[in-house]
């Protein structure tokens, strides 16, 4: 196995809620990431699943070091990203990306597409001289699919699909070696995400990109990545390589995430054993003690409510957090 | 929209900014076109008035005291009680309002705009930092200030008007710097800041190429009730003794002079504040076509 390009342990980010009143009023503790570890190989890309709210984009920004972290360590090829200093974090930036959900709000309105793709790059080589600076952009525009001699148009000039665009090219202008994708399609039509998440795909294997594609759509994470970890309230359920999560899901919830995924072909669908999740997603304040999802799975027991299941092997690339994980070889 | 039209020779397609969308929407309102044509002509004929061959503005004319306009021999505003033209001073004065307004304009828009948005970017304890300074200076009253200004520095070292430069522009900036941080705040967490920071921009940059711009909407609307407001300030400056001195002149100064012969020279406050009515008109006006013209529902 190649050694990981990023390495994840124990990541935990904390945000306070409610400052500290006069009289010392209660200060919660709201923990949207809570131990978690995973690594990531180049090339390859990592699914991230979870319902609204368990700590998928904070995760994602945490991995980039654009929150502050209240422990664990993420590891870029060997170096603790902790570690750097602010300006050495700085150039580390070139190397990782983000592009995010809501297109149009992640590109400045007072600025031409040109100027928002040709930025990252002009940040790390001031000394371009401007006529390169736009060949470059133009050349990443028309990667990316844009027409280049829309060089000079701003942002509400374009669709929403196209501002993706624009928001991958200025991605990759830099040709970083991951990219955070935060629900990179779900604010799109359903014509334009299949164009975009094949253009991801397309880059990924042109320049060996590795991903982290966030999503809550199941279908849309099952084409795309080879591992697909599954979050639920800050803490990884499970994570395995794309096809034996999908064919053989262990972990309760990834099941009932599963079954809710229509399948084409009628007779599987009828036939597909059905979990339906009961109740709410618990308050993130206020987790369960022991299993964060005992509230809501059909099979807990009084151990679920006592500790918290570890992370445990299940298979060659799987792992699962359990007490009564679904053993392929104890059905 | 014709796409055609706007391809440049090069073949590349113009994009239309939000700037110059409001430039559009400005220019189509009538009253805030009228406004700036105003404000130039007054601008033009101030700064304008040593070259336009008019008589000093203390020629003393014995025979002319306190006279009534007379267009005949060019005294259009009459004369004052020490038979100066009134149509000069009132124009030499301009200067001095003028730029009581520019340089209140200048320190708000570069100290007040940069501060601003320096504190509600960084946030923390720099923002709390940054934030109590302006709130001290801001409670400081003005009078007071303006007095501790001119007992702290010798009169022979700094003439009165530029200490009332200095006392203005010492102020004019703090209401900017809240207002630009209140915007600050709501931008800084937009996704094209994250952008930024993610691709390794600076916090000056990220300031000075994604905040500023993004607030300059309500900088600019801002700007235009700053001026109104500083040029009121000079003239209660001056009328306390400490701005301009004989025998230079501003509005502030014409009128309160004029105020105290009003009852036998009415065309000497009449006049002189005439010309500062029109021209904050002409100001509120072309604020009102800013403040449409940039209006962020609008687009
Ligand atoms: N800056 C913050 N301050 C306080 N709480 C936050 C902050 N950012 C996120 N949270 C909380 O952390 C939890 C995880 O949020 P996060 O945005 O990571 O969820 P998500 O999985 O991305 O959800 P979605 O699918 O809705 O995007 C949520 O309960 C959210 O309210
Ligand atoms: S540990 Fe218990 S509650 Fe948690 S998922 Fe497994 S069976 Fe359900
Ligand atoms: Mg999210």
């Amino acid at each position: 196995m190649t050694a990981p390009l990023l390495s994840v342990n124990d990541l935990k980010v904390h945000f306070e809620i409610g400052r500290r009143g006069l009289f010392g009023g209660a200060r919660h503790v709201l923990k949207a990431v809570d131990g978690v570890s995973f690594d990531l190989r180049p090339g390859e890309t990592l699914g991230l699943v979870g319902e609204s709210g368990c700590g998928k984009s904070t995760l994602g920004r945490a991995i980039l070091r654009l929150l502050p972290l209240q422990s664990g360590r993420t590891v870029w090829l060997g170096r603790d990203l902790a570690r750097l200093a602010p300006r050495e974090m700085r150039e580390m930036r070139r190397e990782m990306q983000i592009i995010f959900q809501d297109p149009l709000a992640s590109l400045n309105p007072r600025m031409t597409a040109g100027e928002i793709i040709a930025e990252p790059l002009v940040t790390f080589r001031p000394e371009l001289k401007r006529a390169e600076v736009k060949q470059r952009v133009q050349a990443m525009m028309a990667k990316v699919g844009l027409l280049p001699n829309q060089i000079n148009r701003y942002p509400h000039e374009f669709s929403g699909g196209q501002c993706q665009r624009i928001g991958i090219a200025r991605a990759i202008i830099n040709e970083p070696r991951l990219i955070v994708c935060d629900e990179p399609v779900s604010a799109l039509d359903v014509s334009i995400q299949a164009q975009i998440i094949n253009l991801l795909m397309d880059l990924q294997a042109e320049m060996g990109l590795s991903l982290i594609f966030i999503s809550h759509n199941l279908a849309v994470v099952r084409h795309i990545s080879h591992r697909v970890m599954v979050l639920y309230l800050g803490k990884v359920m499970e994570i395995a390589d794309r096809d034996s999560l999908y064919a053989n899901p262990l972990h309760p919830y990834t099941q009932a995430l599963n079954s809710a995924v229509p399948v084409p072909d009628p007779d599987i669908e009828r036939a597909k054993p059905r979990v339906v999740l009961k109740g709410d997603l618990p308050s993130p304040l206020n987790p369960p003690s022991g299993c964060p999802f005992r509230t809501r799975c059909p099979r807990a027991t009084q151990v679920c409510a006592e500790c918290m299941p570890a992370l445990e092997r299940a298979g060659a690339d799987h792992m699962v957090a359990c007490h009564h994980a679904a053993m392929p070889d104890r059905p | 929209m014709t796409d055609a039209a706007m391809v440049s020779p090069r073949g590349e397609v113009k994009g239309r900014s939000l700037w110059a969308d409001a430039r559009r929407r400005f220019l189509r309102n009538r009253a805030a076109v009228a406004g700036l044509v105003v404000l130039a002509v007054v601008t033009l004929l101030s700064f304008g008035a040593p070259f336009l061959g008019l008589r000093a503005p203390d020629d003393i004319n014995w025979d002319m005291i306190s006279a009534p306009p007379d267009y005949a021999q060019g005294y259009y505003f009459g004369t004052d009680q020490n038979g100066r033209d009134l149509f000069v001073r009132t124009l030499y004065g301009g200067q001095v309002s003028l730029m009581v307004g520019l340089v209140a304009t200048l320190v708000s828009l570069v100290i007040g705009t940069l501060w601003g948005a320096s504190a509600g970017y960084l946030g923390g304890r720099i923002d709390n930092v940054m934030m109590r300074i302006v709130d001290i200076l801001y409670s400081i009253p003005f009078v007071f200030f303006v007095i501790l200004l001119t007992v702290a520095i010798p009169r022979n070292f700094i003439a009165p008007t530029m200490l009332m430069y200095l006392a203005i522009g010492a102020v004019s900036w703090l209401d900017m710097a809240r207002i630009v941080r209140g915007q600050t705040v709501s931008i800084r967490r937009k996704e094209f800041i994250e952008a930024a920071h993610a691709s390794g921009v600076s916090s000056w940059h990220i300031i000075t190429r994604h905040i500023i711009p993004n607030c300059l909407g309500p900088v600019v609307v801002y700007m235009t009730l700053t001026v109104p407001a500083v040029i009121l300030t000079e003239s209660f400056i001056s009328y306390l003794g400490m701005g301009v001195q004989e025998p230079d002149s501003s509005w502030g100064t014409l009128i309160s002079e004029g105020v105290n012969a009003m009852e036998v020279a009415p065309w000497a406050v009449i006049y002189p504040s005439g010309v500062m009515v029109v021209t904050l008109l002409a100001l509120n006006f072309v604020g009102d076509g800013l403040r449409d013209a940039l209006d962020p529902k609008d687009r």
